[in-house]
C-alpha cells in the first residue's frame, strides 16, 4: 500500500470515528449550543437554554445507547478516546443525570442574571466527565479532569452574591487545583517513565521501571482521581462544598465528579499496573474500607442533612470503590460498578431533589424540617423514604442490587474481609437514615409557618423521574445487569 | 546526569508549590503555589523529553496541555477570589469560616 492510499484509509477511520464519538459531540454541542442561545435569547426566554442542554443531554444518552447496540466498541482517535461498554455506560449515566439536574436547577436559578450560562457550564462539567471516563492518554486524562474541576467549582459559586456560596466554590477550588497538580505531576512521571502518554504503553513499561518511583507517581495520580471521588483523606471539601454551593449543584456534584473519578480510577489502574502489580488491589480496598467507615460514622453526628448526604455519599465512595478494588481479582468488578454508579446516581438524584423541595418550603435542610413531611407531602415521603432506604441498600431497591453486586465482586475477588467491613457499615449507615425518615412519616404535621411555596412543574417532573429510577433498577435487575456486564475494558492499544 | 539535576529541580519546585499551598493564608498565593506545583509537573516532562524520550511528540503536546491549564486555573481561581473579596473586602482563607460542622 502506497502513501496516499494509507493516508485517505487513516482519514476513512478517523471519519468512521466520529460515528462512536457522537455521543460526545452531543455534548459539545450542547455547551457551545448554549452559549450562543444564552446570548441571543432575551432574559425572560433563557429557561429555554435549560431545555436546550436537558434535550442534548438525553440524545448523548440515546447515542451512546445507539452505538453500543448497534456498532459495539472501538478505540477511537489512535486509542485517545476509548468509546467501549465502560464508557457508553457512563455517557448514558451522565446524559439522563444531566438531564435531571437541568429540571431540578431550573427553580433555582430561573431569573437570575446568567442563566443560560449556567446550563452551558454544566454542560461541559458533564462532556468533560464523559471525556474522562474514556480516557485512554494521560494528557486527555489531565485536561477533563481539568474541565471538570473548573466546570464544578464555577456551578458551585455561580450564586455570587451568596457568602456561603463563595466559601464553597473557594474551598473546592483550593482542594481541587491542589490534588489536581498533584496527579498532574504524578503523570508526568509515568510520561517519563514510558516515554508515551498513552496509557497502553505505560502499562507496559510500569512494571519493570523503579518500584519507588512508580509507587509514588501512582499514589499522587491516585490522589488526583480519589478527590474527585472524595475517597477519605481526600474528602474534606466534600461536606463544606454540599452545603455551600446551591442544591441542584449540590445533588449534581454528588454525581457526576464521584462517577467521573471512580471510572477514570478503574480504567487507569488495571491498564498501568496489569495484573495488580505492586498490591494496589489491597492498596485500594483498604481505602474502601476506611472511606465507608469514616464517611458513616461522620454522618452519625450531623443535623443538617445536606451535610449528612455529603458524609453518606462519601461512604458510597467507599462501597464503589469495592468494585475498583475487586476488577483485577474477579471479572464481575466492572459490572457492579457500572450497576452501582447507575443505582447510585439514580438514588442520590431523588434524595436531593426531596432535600430540595423542603428547603425551597421551608428554608431549611435541618433534620428537625422534615418531621411531619407525610402529613404535609406524602408523595415528597414516598420519595425521600424510597431514596434513603436505597442508599441504605433494602431489596428491591436499587441500591440493593448495586450493594449486592459489588459485595458479591469483592468476595469473588478474594476481599471477604472487605465484603464484612461493609456489611457492619450497612448496619450502621441505618441509624442516620432512619433519623430522618422516621420523623418524617411518624411525627405529627408541624404548624405551618410562613408561606408555602409550591414545588415547579420541573422539579416535580424530576423528583419523579428520579425516583423511578430508583425503584426500576431495583425492581427490573435482570436484563439491566445482563446489559451491565457487557461493560467491559477495552485496551487503549 | 543532566535529567536527575531536572527532575530534582522539578521536586524541589512541587515542593516550594506544595508548601506555598499549606502555609500560605491568602487565596492569591495559594493559587501561585498551585502554579509552582503544575510548573515542576511541566519542567519534569520537558526534561524527559529532552534526555530521555527525544521522539516522543505525545509529550510535547502534553506540556501544551499542562500550560493551558495553568492559564485556565489561574483565570477561574482569580475569579473566585475577586468574588469573594467583592463580598467580603478579604482574600484571607482563614476568614472563611460560614461552613462549618
Amino acid at each position: 500500500m502506497n502513501d496516499v492510499q494509507t493516508a485517505k484509509a487513516m482519514e476513512e477511520e478517523m471519519l468512521s470515528d466520529l460515528l462512536w464519538l457522537s455521543p460526545y459531540g452531543a455534548l459539545v454541542l450542547a455547551a457551545i449550543g448554549a452559549v450562543v442561545l444564552a446570548l441571543a435569547l432575551p432574559r425572560h426566554r433563557q429557561g429555554l437554554v435549560g431545555a436546550y442542554v436537558a434535550g442534548a443531554h438525553l440524545s448523548a444518552a440515546a447515542l451512546a445507547a445507539g452505538v453500543w447496540l448497534d456498532r459495539g466498541f472501538r478505540s477511537t482517535m489512535s486509542g485517545t478516546v476509548v468509546v467501549d461498554g465502560l464508557a457508553l455506560a457512563i455517557v448514558g449515566i451522565l446524559g439522563v443525570s444531566g438531564a435531571v439536574t437541568v429540571a431540578l436547577a431550573r427553580p433555582t436559578v430561573a431569573g437570575t442574571d446568567r442563566e443560560g450560562e449556567f446550563y452551558a457550564v454544566l454542560a461541559a462539567a458533564s462532556f468533560a466527565a464523559a471525556v474522562l471516563s474514556s480516557a485512554g492518554d494521560i494528557a486527555l486524562i489531565a485536561l477533563s479532569l481539568g474541565l471538570l474541576s473548573l466546570s464544578s467549582f464555577i456551578l458551585a459559586g455561580y450564586l455570587r452574591g451568596s457568602l456561603r456560596g463563595n466559601e464553597a466554590a473557594l474551598k473546592y477550588y483550593i482542594y481541587g487545583t491542589v490534588a489536581g497538580a498533584a496527579m498532574v505531576y504524578g503523570l508526568s512521571f509515568w510520561f517519563g517513565l514510558a516515554g508515551s502518554t498513552e496509557l497502553g504503553a505505560i502499562g507496559r513499561a510500569l512494571p519493570d521501571a523503579p518500584v519507588g518511583m512508580v509507587v509514588v507517581s501512582t499514589v499522587l495520580v491516585v490522589v488526583g482521581l480519589g478527590y474527585k471521588a472524595s475517597l477519605v483523606p481526600f474528602h474534606f471539601w466534600t461536606p463544606d462544598v454540599y452545603e455551600g454551593a446551591p442544591l441542584p449543584v449540590t445533588a449534581y456534584l454528588s454525581v457526576l465528579p464521584k462517577v467521573a473519578g471512580l471510572v477514570a480510577l478503574a480504567r487507569v489502574l488495571p491498564q498501568a499496573l496489569p495484573d495488580g502489580s505492586l498490591g494496589w488491589p489491597t492498596a485500594i480496598a483498604i481505602v474502601a474500607a476506611v472511606t465507608m467507615t469514616l464517611g458513616n460514622l461522620a454522618a452519625l453526628w450531623q443535623s443538617n442533612v445536606v451535610r449528612l448526604l455529603a458524609y453518606s455519599s462519601i461512604a458510597q465512595a467507599g462501597y464503589l470503590l469495592m468494585g475498583v478494588a475487586a476488577m483485577d481479582g474477579s471479572e464481575a468488578g466492572l459490572p457492579a460498578l457500572v450497576y452501582y454508579l447507575a443505582a447510585y446516581a439514580a438514588t442520590n438524584l431523588a434524595a436531593f431533589a426531596v432535600v430540595l423541595a423542603v428547603q425551597r418550603e421551608s428554608g431549611s435542610a435541618d433534620v428537625a424540617a422534615f418531621a411531619g413531611l407525610g402529613r404535609r407531602h406524602p408523595w415528597w415521603t414516598a420519595a425521600l423514604v424510597l431514596s434513603f432506604l436505597s442508599l441504605l441498600g433494602l431489596p428491591p431497591l436499587a441500591g440493593f442490587v448495586g450493594k449486592l453486586e459489588v459485595f458479591l465482586a469483592a468476595i469473588d475477588a478474594g476481599q471477604a474481609w472487605l465484603a464484612v467491613v461493609a456489611v457492619l457499615n450497612t448496619v450502621v449507615s441505618l441509624f442516620y437514615y432512619l433519623r430522618v425518615i422516621a420523623p418524617a412519616v411518624l411525627s405529627p404535621a408541624a404548624e405551618d409557618t410562613g408561606q408555602p411555596r409550591a414545588a415547579t412543574a420541573a422539579l416535580a417532573t424530576a423528583l419523579a423521574v428520579a425516583t423511578v429510577a430508583t425503584v426500576a433498577l431495583g425492581v427490573v435487575a435482570e436484563p439491566l445487569l445482563d446489559l451491565a456486564n457487557g461493560a467491559r475494558l477495552m485496551g487503549a492499544r | 546526569m543532566s535529567l536527575t539535576v531536572v527532575i530534582a529541580v522539578a521536586a524541589l519546585l512541587f515542593g516550594i508549590g506544595l508548601y506555598g499551598v499549606l502555609s500560605q493564608t491568602n487565596a492569591v498565593m495559594i493559587v501561585m503555589g498551585v502554579e509552582l506545583m503544575l510548573g515542576a509537573a511541566m519542567l519534569n516532562v520537558v526534561g524527559f523529553l529532552r534526555y530521555a524520550w527525544p521522539e516522543a511528540v505525545s509529550g510535547s503536546f502534553f506540556v501544551l496541555v499542562v500550560m493551558t491549564l495553568m492559564a485556565l486555573e489561574a483565570a477561574v481561581g482569580f475569579a473566585l477570589i475577586t468574588s469573594v473579596f467583592r463580598n467580603r473586602r478579604t482574600a484571607e482563607v482563614d476568614d472563611l469560616t460560614e461552613l462549618q460542622g
